[in-house]
Protein backbone atom coordinates (compact mmCIF):
# COMPACT_ATOMS: atom_id res chain seq x y z
CA UNK A 1 0.00 0.00 0.00
CA UNK A 2 1.44 3.76 -0.81
CA UNK A 3 2.22 5.31 2.37
CA UNK A 4 0.60 8.47 1.47
CA UNK A 5 -3.04 6.19 1.77
CA UNK A 6 -1.75 4.51 5.04
CA UNK A 7 -3.51 5.91 8.16
CA UNK A 8 -0.18 7.47 9.08
CA UNK A 9 -0.28 9.09 5.79
CA UNK A 10 -3.90 10.40 6.67
CA UNK A 11 -2.41 11.49 9.91
CA UNK A 12 0.55 13.85 8.24
CA UNK A 13 -2.13 14.74 5.92
CA UNK A 14 -4.63 16.30 8.59
CA UNK A 15 -1.75 17.87 10.48
CA UNK A 16 -0.15 19.15 7.01
CA UNK A 17 -3.96 20.86 6.76
CA UNK A 18 -3.56 22.40 10.12
CA UNK A 19 -5.03 20.07 12.37
CA UNK A 20 -3.72 20.67 15.47
CA UNK A 21 -5.38 17.05 16.89
CA UNK A 22 -2.97 15.54 14.54
CA UNK A 23 0.12 17.66 15.21
CA UNK A 24 -0.46 16.57 18.57
CA UNK A 25 -0.96 12.91 17.86
CA UNK A 26 2.66 12.74 15.80
CA UNK A 27 4.39 14.66 19.03
CA UNK A 28 2.89 11.74 21.14
CA UNK A 29 3.62 8.84 18.36
CA UNK A 30 7.55 9.94 18.30
CA UNK A 31 8.40 12.09 21.18
CA UNK A 32 10.26 8.92 22.91
CA UNK A 33 11.84 7.91 20.16
CA UNK A 34 13.00 11.51 19.54
CA UNK A 35 14.38 11.56 23.04
CA UNK A 36 16.59 8.51 22.33
CA UNK A 37 18.33 9.52 19.30
CA UNK A 38 19.12 12.83 20.88
CA UNK A 39 20.13 11.17 24.18
CA UNK A 40 22.47 8.85 22.05
CA UNK A 41 23.95 11.85 20.10
CA UNK A 42 24.86 14.26 22.81
CA UNK A 43 24.52 12.42 26.10
CA UNK A 44 23.25 15.32 27.80
CA UNK A 45 20.17 14.84 29.85
CA UNK A 46 19.16 18.43 30.71
CA UNK A 47 19.16 19.46 27.38
CA UNK A 48 17.53 16.23 25.63
CA UNK A 49 13.93 18.02 26.02
CA UNK A 50 15.03 21.53 24.35
CA UNK A 51 16.71 19.59 21.63
CA UNK A 52 13.39 17.56 21.07
CA UNK A 53 11.01 20.88 21.37
CA UNK A 54 13.52 22.23 18.91
CA UNK A 55 12.64 19.26 16.35
CA UNK A 56 9.04 19.03 16.91
CA UNK A 57 8.55 22.93 16.26
CA UNK A 58 10.71 22.30 13.12
CA UNK A 59 8.91 19.27 12.30
CA UNK A 60 5.25 21.76 12.94
CA UNK A 61 6.57 24.31 10.24
CA UNK A 62 8.21 22.18 7.77
CA UNK A 63 5.09 19.77 7.91
CA UNK A 64 3.61 20.59 4.62
CA UNK A 65 7.12 20.59 2.94
CA UNK A 66 6.86 16.69 3.83
CA UNK A 67 6.20 15.16 0.41
CA UNK A 68 6.01 10.90 1.50
CA UNK A 69 8.97 10.19 -0.33
CA UNK A 70 10.20 8.04 2.91
CA UNK A 71 8.31 7.52 6.47
CA UNK A 72 7.26 10.41 8.56
CA UNK A 73 9.93 8.48 10.85
CA UNK A 74 12.16 8.38 8.77
CA UNK A 75 12.03 12.07 7.87
CA UNK A 76 11.62 12.71 12.06
CA UNK A 77 14.72 10.79 12.12
CA UNK A 78 16.86 12.86 9.85
CA UNK A 79 15.37 16.58 11.48
CA UNK A 80 16.15 15.01 14.69
CA UNK A 81 20.08 14.16 13.66
CA UNK A 82 20.65 17.53 12.30
CA UNK A 83 19.77 19.23 15.09
CA UNK A 84 21.73 17.51 17.54
CA UNK A 85 24.72 17.76 15.59
CA UNK A 86 23.73 21.10 15.40
CA UNK A 87 23.36 21.53 19.00
CA UNK A 88 26.73 19.69 19.52
CA UNK A 89 28.79 21.92 17.09
CA UNK A 90 27.14 25.03 18.77
CA UNK A 91 28.12 24.15 22.09
CA UNK A 92 31.27 22.56 21.53
CA UNK A 93 31.19 19.37 22.46
CA UNK A 94 34.60 19.56 24.83
CA UNK A 95 32.81 22.22 27.38
CA UNK A 96 30.50 19.49 27.69
CA UNK A 97 30.04 17.81 31.56
CA UNK A 98 30.40 14.37 30.53
CA UNK A 99 28.80 13.32 34.63
CA UNK A 100 25.54 15.41 33.82
CA UNK A 101 24.63 12.07 31.95
CA UNK A 102 24.62 10.16 35.65
CA UNK A 103 22.22 10.78 37.80
CA UNK A 104 23.47 12.43 41.51
CA UNK A 105 23.65 8.62 42.79
CA UNK A 106 25.59 7.32 40.08
CA UNK A 107 28.53 10.15 40.73
CA UNK A 108 28.68 9.51 44.36
CA UNK A 109 29.62 6.07 43.39
CA UNK A 110 31.83 6.51 40.61
CA UNK A 111 33.26 8.87 42.93
CA UNK A 112 33.78 6.52 45.83
CA UNK A 113 34.84 3.61 44.17
CA UNK A 114 36.92 5.09 41.33
CA UNK A 115 40.40 6.57 41.81
CA UNK A 116 40.51 10.23 40.10
CA UNK A 117 42.65 9.47 37.60
CA UNK A 118 40.93 6.62 36.07
CA UNK A 119 37.24 8.79 36.36
CA UNK A 120 39.38 11.78 34.59
CA UNK A 121 41.04 9.62 31.94
CA UNK A 122 37.95 8.02 30.95
CA UNK A 123 35.88 10.89 31.28
CA UNK A 124 38.33 12.67 28.57
CA UNK A 125 38.47 9.64 26.57
CA UNK A 126 34.38 9.94 25.78
CA UNK A 127 34.73 13.81 25.30
CA UNK A 128 37.27 13.23 23.08
CA UNK A 129 35.81 10.72 20.82
CA UNK A 130 32.39 12.45 20.99
CA UNK A 131 34.24 15.92 19.77
CA UNK A 132 35.75 13.60 17.07
CA UNK A 133 32.53 12.07 16.24
CA UNK A 134 31.16 15.40 15.78
CA UNK A 135 33.71 16.94 13.86
CA UNK A 136 33.81 14.11 11.44
CA UNK A 137 29.98 14.41 10.70
CA UNK A 138 30.28 18.18 10.30
CA UNK A 139 32.19 16.84 7.06
CA UNK A 140 29.08 15.27 5.37
CA UNK A 141 25.77 16.01 4.00
CA UNK A 142 22.36 15.93 6.24
CA UNK A 143 21.53 13.08 4.13
CA UNK A 144 24.44 11.57 4.71
CA UNK A 145 24.60 11.61 8.46
CA UNK A 146 20.71 10.39 8.52
CA UNK A 147 22.24 7.07 6.34
CA UNK A 148 24.97 7.08 8.88
CA UNK A 149 23.15 6.99 11.76
CA UNK A 150 20.35 4.46 10.68
CA UNK A 151 22.96 1.95 9.74
CA UNK A 152 25.39 2.25 12.16
CA UNK A 153 23.63 3.63 15.95
CA UNK A 154 19.73 2.16 14.61
CA UNK A 155 21.29 -0.90 13.01
CA UNK A 156 18.91 -1.11 9.99
CA UNK A 157 20.13 -2.95 6.91
CA UNK A 158 20.99 -1.91 3.27
CA UNK A 159 17.46 -3.59 2.12
CA UNK A 160 15.84 -1.90 5.18
CA UNK A 161 16.88 1.56 4.31
CA UNK A 162 16.36 1.15 0.76
CA UNK A 163 12.70 0.61 1.83
CA UNK A 164 12.47 3.20 4.50
CA UNK A 165 14.12 5.79 2.18
CA UNK A 166 12.57 4.49 -1.11
CA UNK A 167 16.07 4.09 -2.88
CA UNK A 168 17.79 1.43 -4.85
CA UNK A 169 19.77 -1.01 -2.76
CA UNK A 170 22.94 0.00 -4.66
CA UNK A 171 22.23 3.50 -4.22
CA UNK A 172 21.95 3.08 -0.71
CA UNK A 173 25.54 1.19 -1.26
CA UNK A 174 27.23 3.87 -3.06
CA UNK A 175 25.64 6.98 -0.93
CA UNK A 176 27.10 4.75 2.45
CA UNK A 177 30.59 4.25 0.74
CA UNK A 178 30.70 8.06 -0.17
CA UNK A 179 29.86 9.15 3.34
CA UNK A 180 32.47 6.37 4.88
CA UNK A 181 34.77 7.63 2.53
CA UNK A 182 34.40 11.40 3.35
CA UNK A 183 34.73 10.44 7.10
CA UNK A 184 38.09 8.75 6.37
CA UNK A 185 39.18 11.73 4.97
CA UNK A 186 38.25 14.24 7.56
CA UNK A 187 39.78 11.61 9.94
CA UNK A 188 43.23 11.48 8.13
CA UNK A 189 43.02 15.30 8.55
CA UNK A 190 42.27 15.42 12.29
CA UNK A 191 44.96 13.29 12.97
CA UNK A 192 44.61 9.83 14.06
CA UNK A 193 41.31 8.45 16.17
CA UNK A 194 41.45 8.69 19.32
CA UNK A 195 41.83 5.47 20.96
CA UNK A 196 38.80 3.57 21.98
CA UNK A 197 38.25 2.61 25.32
CA UNK A 198 35.99 -0.26 26.21
CA UNK B 1 39.00 0.99 -4.31
CA UNK B 2 37.48 -1.84 -5.73
CA UNK B 3 33.69 -3.12 -6.67
CA UNK B 4 33.67 -5.88 -4.68
CA UNK B 5 34.75 -3.55 -1.26
CA UNK B 6 32.05 -1.00 -2.46
CA UNK B 7 29.43 -4.19 -2.79
CA UNK B 8 30.31 -6.04 0.23
CA UNK B 9 31.20 -2.86 2.49
CA UNK B 10 28.13 -2.89 4.29
CA UNK B 11 28.02 -6.80 4.46
CA UNK B 12 31.33 -6.68 6.19
CA UNK B 13 30.15 -4.03 9.04
CA UNK B 14 26.74 -6.35 9.98
CA UNK B 15 29.44 -9.40 9.83
CA UNK B 16 28.29 -11.15 7.22
CA UNK B 17 30.23 -10.52 4.10
CA UNK B 18 31.36 -13.33 1.86
CA UNK B 19 34.37 -14.97 1.13
CA UNK B 20 35.39 -13.38 -1.47
CA UNK B 21 35.72 -10.29 0.36
CA UNK B 22 37.94 -11.20 2.75
CA UNK B 23 40.32 -12.97 -0.11
CA UNK B 24 40.22 -9.93 -2.14
CA UNK B 25 41.64 -7.91 1.39
CA UNK B 26 44.28 -10.63 1.90
CA UNK B 27 45.48 -9.43 -1.44
CA UNK B 28 44.82 -5.70 -1.62
CA UNK B 29 46.95 -3.52 0.34
CA UNK B 30 45.31 -0.59 -0.51
CA UNK B 31 41.38 -2.11 0.20
CA UNK B 32 42.90 -3.04 3.17
CA UNK B 33 43.79 0.05 4.69
CA UNK B 34 40.92 1.66 3.65
CA UNK B 35 38.58 -1.20 5.45
CA UNK B 36 40.31 -0.96 8.63
CA UNK B 37 40.19 2.67 8.31
CA UNK B 38 36.18 2.90 7.78
CA UNK B 39 36.23 -0.27 10.72
CA UNK B 40 37.94 2.46 12.84
CA UNK B 41 35.42 5.33 12.08
CA UNK B 42 32.38 2.71 12.37
CA UNK B 43 33.32 1.77 15.96
CA UNK B 44 33.09 5.62 17.45
CA UNK B 45 29.77 5.89 15.48
CA UNK B 46 28.36 3.22 17.07
CA UNK B 47 29.06 4.92 20.46
CA UNK B 48 26.44 6.89 19.32
CA UNK B 49 23.88 3.98 20.22
CA UNK B 50 21.29 5.32 23.29
CA UNK B 51 21.28 3.41 26.28
CA UNK B 52 17.86 2.63 26.94
CA UNK B 53 18.56 2.60 30.98
CA UNK B 54 19.99 6.07 30.77
CA UNK B 55 17.52 7.68 27.97
CA UNK B 56 15.54 10.21 29.77
CA UNK B 57 11.24 9.98 29.23
CA UNK B 58 9.34 12.94 28.32
CA UNK B 59 7.80 14.57 31.12
CA UNK B 60 4.23 15.83 31.69
CA UNK B 61 3.12 18.53 29.30
CA UNK B 62 6.10 18.35 26.96
CA UNK B 63 3.34 18.83 24.06
CA UNK B 64 2.03 22.18 25.94
CA UNK B 65 5.97 23.35 25.53
CA UNK B 66 6.08 22.04 22.28
CA UNK B 67 3.46 24.72 21.26
CA UNK B 68 4.85 27.68 23.57
CA UNK B 69 7.76 27.42 21.82
CA UNK B 70 6.22 27.49 18.50
CA UNK B 71 4.00 30.65 19.57
CA UNK B 72 7.52 31.92 20.43
CA UNK B 73 9.23 30.91 17.05
CA UNK B 74 5.89 32.24 15.03
CA UNK B 75 6.20 35.71 17.05
CA UNK B 76 10.27 36.03 16.53
CA UNK B 77 9.09 35.58 12.81
CA UNK B 78 6.88 38.00 12.81
CA UNK B 79 8.69 40.30 14.09
CA UNK B 80 11.53 39.72 12.35
CA UNK B 81 9.58 40.64 9.33
CA UNK B 82 9.47 44.61 10.59
CA UNK B 83 12.50 44.16 12.05
CA UNK B 84 15.59 45.26 9.83
CA UNK B 85 18.13 43.58 12.11
CA UNK B 86 21.97 44.25 12.67
CA UNK B 87 22.60 44.62 9.29
CA UNK B 88 20.45 47.58 8.71
CA UNK B 89 21.25 49.57 12.26
CA UNK B 90 25.23 48.60 10.87
CA UNK B 91 24.82 50.48 8.03
CA UNK B 92 22.44 53.70 9.41
CA UNK B 93 26.04 53.77 11.96
CA UNK B 94 28.30 53.65 8.71
CA UNK B 95 26.52 56.28 6.64
CA UNK B 96 26.17 58.29 10.16
CA UNK B 97 30.20 58.17 9.96
CA UNK B 98 30.51 58.98 6.51
CA UNK B 99 28.15 62.31 6.88
CA UNK B 100 29.78 63.53 10.52
CA UNK B 101 33.34 63.18 8.55
CA UNK B 102 32.50 64.76 5.79
CA UNK B 103 30.70 67.66 7.16
CA UNK B 104 33.79 67.79 9.62
CA UNK B 105 36.03 68.29 6.61
CA UNK B 106 33.94 70.69 5.13
CA UNK B 107 34.10 72.91 8.08
CA UNK B 108 37.67 72.67 8.10
CA UNK B 109 38.43 73.42 5.19
CA UNK B 110 35.77 76.37 4.20
CA UNK B 111 37.39 79.67 3.76
CA UNK B 112 35.96 81.81 5.75
CA UNK B 113 34.75 85.53 4.11
CA UNK B 114 36.57 88.76 6.26
CA UNK B 115 33.30 89.67 8.33
CA UNK B 116 34.37 93.24 9.90
CA UNK B 117 35.41 96.13 8.36
CA UNK B 118 37.69 96.18 5.43
CA UNK B 119 41.14 97.40 6.92
CA UNK B 120 41.66 100.07 3.91
CA UNK B 121 38.61 102.01 4.71
CA UNK B 122 40.00 101.83 8.85
CA UNK B 123 43.17 103.55 7.41
CA UNK B 124 41.41 106.25 5.60
CA UNK B 125 38.55 107.08 8.66
CA UNK B 126 41.77 107.05 10.92
CA UNK B 127 42.19 110.80 12.36
CA UNK B 128 45.75 111.23 14.65
CA UNK B 129 44.73 114.30 15.29
CA UNK B 130 41.57 112.86 17.46
CA UNK B 131 41.35 112.51 20.97
CA UNK B 132 42.41 109.83 22.97
CA UNK B 133 39.42 107.53 23.35
CA UNK B 134 39.27 104.23 24.20
CA UNK B 135 37.66 102.84 21.16
CA UNK B 136 39.47 105.17 19.36
CA UNK B 137 42.40 103.97 20.77
CA UNK B 138 40.60 100.28 20.06
CA UNK B 139 40.21 101.26 16.50
CA UNK B 140 44.31 102.45 16.51
CA UNK B 141 44.90 98.64 17.40
CA UNK B 142 42.93 97.78 14.83
CA UNK B 143 44.39 99.94 12.16
CA UNK B 144 47.55 98.97 13.57
CA UNK B 145 47.10 95.43 13.19
CA UNK B 146 45.16 95.67 9.99
CA UNK B 147 48.21 97.62 8.64
CA UNK B 148 50.49 94.78 9.39
CA UNK B 149 48.52 92.36 7.74
CA UNK B 150 48.44 93.71 4.52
Amino acid sequence: MDYENTPEGSLVRRAQSGDETAFREIVERYQSKVFSIIHGIVRQRNDVEDIAQQVFAKVYFSIRNFDFRSSLITWIYKITVNECFDYLRKKKVRKLVYESDMSEDEVRRVENTEPAVDRSTRTDSALARRDYIVKLMDRVSPEEKQLLVLKEVEGYSVEELAGMLKMNENTIKVKLFRARQKLVKAAQRLDKAPVIVR
Amino acid sequence: MHDIVVEELERHFSGDASQAFYDHLDACADCTAAVAAMDEISVCLRELKPDPERVPEPTLGFYNRVTRRIIDDQRKEAWGLFSPGAVFFRRIAFASLLVLAGLGSFLITRDYPDSGRDAVEIIAQHDPTAAHSESSDRDRLLVTLATYRQ
